[in-house]
């Protein structure tokens, strides 16, 4: 049992702390947990592909099925990524279920805009690039750079071949590069000074 | 743009102006989920303890109404007033014969508790339950 004045100090308890005084069932621990990872889930899931009201639901099912199974967490990598891997998964397995076209070949009715060096589309942010690739692009590069899957493991969890995942991320991250790259023919402002 | 330069991007989050609403919201999930569940156990446990008092106790010849027992309790009630554990075990007495008779005169449900199709008819429930719970701790896996 942790003392009173530890429980007082959560926000500056790192994540294992805090974990195990969840392990304890301290609700204000957890609490804090939410508070400090919800919008990191809540940016992935979107990041992913899920839209809002659907991502938050999905965000609160793993944050509540991460306090069911607490008990499992190994301490052996940050408590964040194992919070994704939740989060992913539950999406992911929304994915197979609703949307199967996401996996199919042929994307043609469902692709926004192809992006190529030449329309010169520019993005503000990192949301709003992603928002203009394929959806298992998408899908791809967020599952590898915000939730930490190595390729094979992107391979096994939306069960395509791993050359598949390969050749999706380098051409997202093609794209994201082009789009959210500063235009080369965008040069620096020429104050005039009027005199 | 390098690699880590969009590790950078992905690593931040986008800011919400509903944080507590949400933090709010999942709490009482937990909750919601947490009190259905122990209630849960406690239904059970109604439903198990009524299910083993109607094979253990057997009532023959209750009455509908069970007028002579409420007159002759009350009549021991009233010559021995000051022997307050008699009055208890009484006042209980009369209290399982009305919610005896309320159960009979409400579709003889204690015997039909005592049938083997009842018996039968819980055992599959409680498989269902038990089928439900495992294809559900299944799906949860991590």
């Amino acid at each position: 049992m942790a003392p009173i004045s530890e429980k007082r100090d959560l926000p500056r308890l790192g994540d294992v702390d805090i974990v195990r005084l969840c392990l304890t069932n301290d609700r204000q621990a957890f609490a804090e947990l939410v508070r400090r990872h919800g919008a990191t889930l809540r940016t992935h899931l979107r990041r992913m592909g899920a839209q809002g009201a659907d991502a938050d639901d999905m965000a609160q099912e793993a944050f509540m099925i991460c306090h069911e199974h607490l008990g499992e967490y190994r301490f052996d990598g940050p408590f964040a990524g194992w919070l994704k891997k939740i989060a992913s998964r539950r999406y992911l397995k929304k994915v197979r279920g609703n949307a199967k076209y996401l996996f199919t070949d042929d994307m043609s009715a469902f692709e926004p805009e192809a992006v190529t060096p030449d329309n010169g589309f520019k993005a503000h942010n990192l949301d709003a690039a992603l928002g203009r690739l394929r959806p298992v692009e998408r899908l791809c590069v967020t599952l590898n750079f915000s939730g930490d899957l190595s390729h094979q493991e992107i391979a096994d969890e939306l069960k395509i071949p791993l050359g598949t995942v390969k050749s999706h991320i380098k051409r997202a991250l093609d794209q994201l590069k082009a789009i959210l790259s500063p235009s080369p023919e965008m040069k620096p402002a020429i104050l005039e000074t009027g005199s | 743009m390098k690699d880590s330069e969009l590790s950078d991007l992905f690593a931040t989050p986008a800011r919400f102006d509903d944080t507590e609403a949400f933090e709010g919201r999942v709490m009482r999930g937990l909750q919601v989920k947490l009190w259905m569940r122990q209630w849960l156990v406690v239904l059970a446990g109604f439903v198990g303890g009524l299910y083993a008092l109607a094979q253990f106790v057997r009532l023959p010849e209750w009455t509908s109404g069970g007028k002579v027992a409420y007159a002759e309790t009350f009549h021991k009630a009233a010559v021995d007033t000051d022997n307050t554990l008699r009055v208890g075990i009484e006042f209980v007495d009369v209290a399982r014969q009305s919610f005896g008779n309320l159960l009979n005169q409400s579709g003889q449900y204690l015997t039909f508790m005592q049938t083997p199709v009842f018996f039968w008819l819980s055992f599959s429930l409680c498989l269902a339950f038990l089928g439900l719970y495992y294809a559900y701790s299944q799906e949860e896996t991590l």
